[in-house]
């Protein structure tokens, strides 16, 4: 091909000042855009991966169990030191077996009291021996996975090896779950007003908790709930210096929790507002009587001998506080300000139990005592 | 060939306007990124510190091990996780019970295990309460006379395999995680080593010359803190229990700083029985400065003599209350009557 002569040449458009202002306002535009957006995107703090997500609240774990209105509410069984097994079943049993309570294919969250890194004769934490008949029940019930869970206070490798809890797991085929930071997510107590705002804790109401971290992990895992705590003397007198079932949901709590002892009544109502459990197991095994919670001294305990199942979370600590640690349950206020809370309803509306008064359950013949001897 | 903005040709010049533009909009890429970089580059500690409220409290340290005696038995190792708390941070141990430590004046608690042979371990909690009498304090308010007292330091006690003892400012928990002759041998050995190393002058505990020996409950000897008898405004305060007549009650005694301190406290307890109780008596034989009251069905008689306030607390019977305070008060008063020192 022969080449084009030079006068030939296609001579380019000369850039207009219109196109000139446009595209140099365009490319501006952009540019400035891309700056605006990288400054808004841009994250100052590094945390923007680290935002909760939106408060949850925890479902009612025993809704779905049938459990007639007519059915037991308490189940002691007595036994020897050796017996403990033997006491776990029976208690449970007095309910109605643990198959009433786990379906085959559940996932089951046994909570246990590990706050301490104490030895299991010391009383301040679950007895090992009782959490592993509790897997076994629920491994016979057909349960998929059971998960064993606490945030103790101390170091949890610590808490869990130094009180058996990690070496039964472990024989048990269990999954323990420690927690870190990832696991737990704000749970709000109550759930949102009306308007979808988070509600605000009344403290007229002795509402202390508003929205709060809990070791949500295991929860969002689990289908079923279990409570197993000793039963034990605590130095703080608002929740009758004592510390039993429904302060055992304390150790699901995240964040500086030791400032909640000022209102330590209201928490523990507030827990036992949020956490309607599948079931209730107390460790009666031994107990606490004497510098709780943290103990440490063989000085301080007495052998109990006693596993208590239950199904109402009021009824269970005024029998054990009555019971087990031998003080009058009438005036534990915590047990008042709960019943405020959560008690009072009808089943069919709350789906949970609540009897302030656990010499109710007596005259209605809804306490169950076996002696495994 | 179709291009930008649907231009079918190439240029081969371009303007000069251009150009210029071109070059400025490199330039501002450049220097967003520079900015980028920069900024990045800038050491922002804040970045990578922890959510307030995780992991541990800047005033939990760790410690020198040698904060722990040798334990001259074999097998035995001195604690390698030793850890010092503080007031700050002593709930991130013993939550729960960190409260009545603080109303003590607690100061610090170093923490450390010995380990031996056999996967022996023998936890220390080792506490420095600042002044004997918390030290004394606390380890009456555990201790309870639930076990067998023993010979290491000024008090001591043994349960199980673990040995709790306080000297001068401190109070030892040596917790022994099981049961062995074994252990319980390494654990005396212990005490011994830490009481032997922990400074002490002897000096007795200056309330327990000052309440009577008569008729006083063995073992009943205590030191509250705070909020003594449940009262908030009370603290620093001995107590003793006694019997008298069949008839049970508490003799009490705190020194305040001055004889206006004293005086505040006392119209302290007077305020408290107007708003709960009500005041029996003011005054007596022996002065305007006493004072009967009942609340909840107890009886307490108060007195102030000089820095001191004490009395009686916790009595059935009001007549028994002002002779008993009486009595406590005129014994009180006789070395200062005698121109004797009361210690």
């Amino acid at each position: 091909m022969m080449p084009r002569p030079p006068g030939d040449q296609p001579q380019p458009p000369r850039l207009s000042r219109r196109e000139f202002l446009a595209r140099g306002g365009a490319t501006l535009g952009a540019v400035g855009a891309a700056t605006v957006g990288a400054a808004l995107l841009y994250d100052r703090t590094g945390r923007a991966g680290l935002q909760q997500p939106e408060p949850l609240t925890l479902p009612n774990y025993f809704a779905k169990i049938d459990y007639p209105v007519s059915d037991p509410r308490l189940s002691v069984a007595r036994g020897t030191a050796d017996q403990t097994a033997a006491m776990v079943t029976a208690a449970v049993g007095g309910l109605g077996g643990i198959e009433r309570f786990v379906s085959r294919g559940d996932v089951v969250l046994l909570k246990p009291n590990v706050g301490f890194e104490r030895a299991p004769q010391f009383g301040a934490t679950t007895d090992p021996e009782v959490l592993r008949a509790i897997i076994r029940l629920c491994r016979q019930a057909g349960a998929s996975k059971v998960i064993v869970a606490d945030n103790p206070i101390e170091a949890p490798e610590s808490c869990f090896a130094r009180s058996g809890i990690l070496r039964v797991t472990r024989e048990e085929g269990a999954t323990l779950l420690t927690p870190a930071e990832v696991h737990f997510r704000p749970i709000a107590i109550r759930p949102p007003g009306a308007d979808g705002r988070p509600h605000q804790p009344d403290p007229a109401k002795n509402e202390a908790l508003g929205t709060w971290p809990i070791f949500w992990k295991p929860l969002a895992e689990a289908d079923k709930v279990i409570g197993v705590a000793p039963i034990k003397d605590h130095n703080l007198s608002g929740i009758g210096h004592a510390s039993m079932n429904m302060k055992n949901w304390y150790g699901l709590l995240g964040g500086r929790r030791n400032q909640f002892h000022q209102a330590i009544a209201d928490i523990v109502s507030d827990l036992g507002f949020m956490m309607s459990p599948t079931l209730t197991i107390a460790d009666g095994t031994r107990v606490l009587v004497h510098n709780g919670p943290t103990g440490g001294s063989l000085a301080d305990v007495k052998p109990g001998y006693t596993i208590v199942a239950g199904v109402d979370s009021i009824a269970i600590d005024a029998w054990c506080y009555q019971h087990l640690l031998e003080r009058d349950a009438a005036g534990l206020r915590y047990l008042d300000i709960a019943y405020d809370k959560f008690g009072g309803q009808p089943f069919e509306q709350s789906h949970r139990f609540a009897e302030r008064d656990w010499q109710a359950y007596r005259q209605q013949g809804k306490i169950v005592e076996t002696n495994v001897t | 060939m179709p291009t930008l903005f649907a231009r079918r040709y190439l240029r081969h010049h371009v303007p000069r306007g251009e150009k210029v533009v071109g070059a400025v909009i490199l330039l501002i890429l450049a220097a967003i990124g520079a900015t980028f970089a920069a900024v990045s580059l800038r050491d922002e500690p804040a970045l990578f510190e922890l959510a307030p409220g995780t992991g541990p409290s800047p005033n939990a340290g760790p410690a020198d091990e040698s904060a722990f005696p040798r334990l001259d038995l074999p097998g035995w190792r001195r604690p390698d996780n030793t850890r010092v708390f503080t007031a700050a941070n002593l709930w991130e141990k013993i939550d729960g019970r960190a409260d009545l430590y603080l109303a003590y004046n607690f100061a610090t608690l170093t923490f450390g295990t010995y380990r031996g042979d056999n996967d022996l371990s023998l936890d220390v909690y080792w506490y420095d309460m600042t002044e004997m009498d918390n030290a004394f304090g606390i380890y009456r308010a555990e201790y309870g006379g639930r076990a067998d007292p023993l010979a290491v330091g000024r008090e001591a006690y043994r349960a199980g395999s673990s040995i709790f003892f306080w000297k001068g400012a401190h109070y030892v928990r040596l917790e022994a995680a099981e049961e062995s002759a074994e252990l319980s041998a390494a654990v005396e050995a212990l005490a011994a080593s830490i009481a032997a190393v922990i400074p002490d002058d002897g000096r007795p505990l200056w309330a327990d010359a000052l309440l009577p020996r008569q008729d006083r409950l063995p073992g009943s000897f205590e030191y509250h803190g705070q909020s003594a008898f449940g009262l908030d405004f009370l603290a620093a305060v001995f107590s003793a229990d006694y019997e008298a007549s069949g008839q049970g009650y508490k003799l009490f005694i705190h020194r305040a700083p001055d004889a206006d301190g004293a005086a505040r406290t006392f119209a302290a307890y007077v305020r408290f029985f107007d708003e709960y109780g009500r005041v029996l008596q003011r005054g007596g034989a022996q002065g305007p400065d006493l004072l009967i009251g009942e609340s909840g069905g107890v009886i307490d008689a108060v007195f102030v003599l000089g820095q001191y306030l004490g009395g009686v607390s916790g009595a059935e019977d009001a007549a028994l209350a002002e002779r008993q305070a009486n009595a406590f008060r005129a014994l009180l008063d006789a070395p200062r009557a005698s121109g004797r020192t009361s210690e």
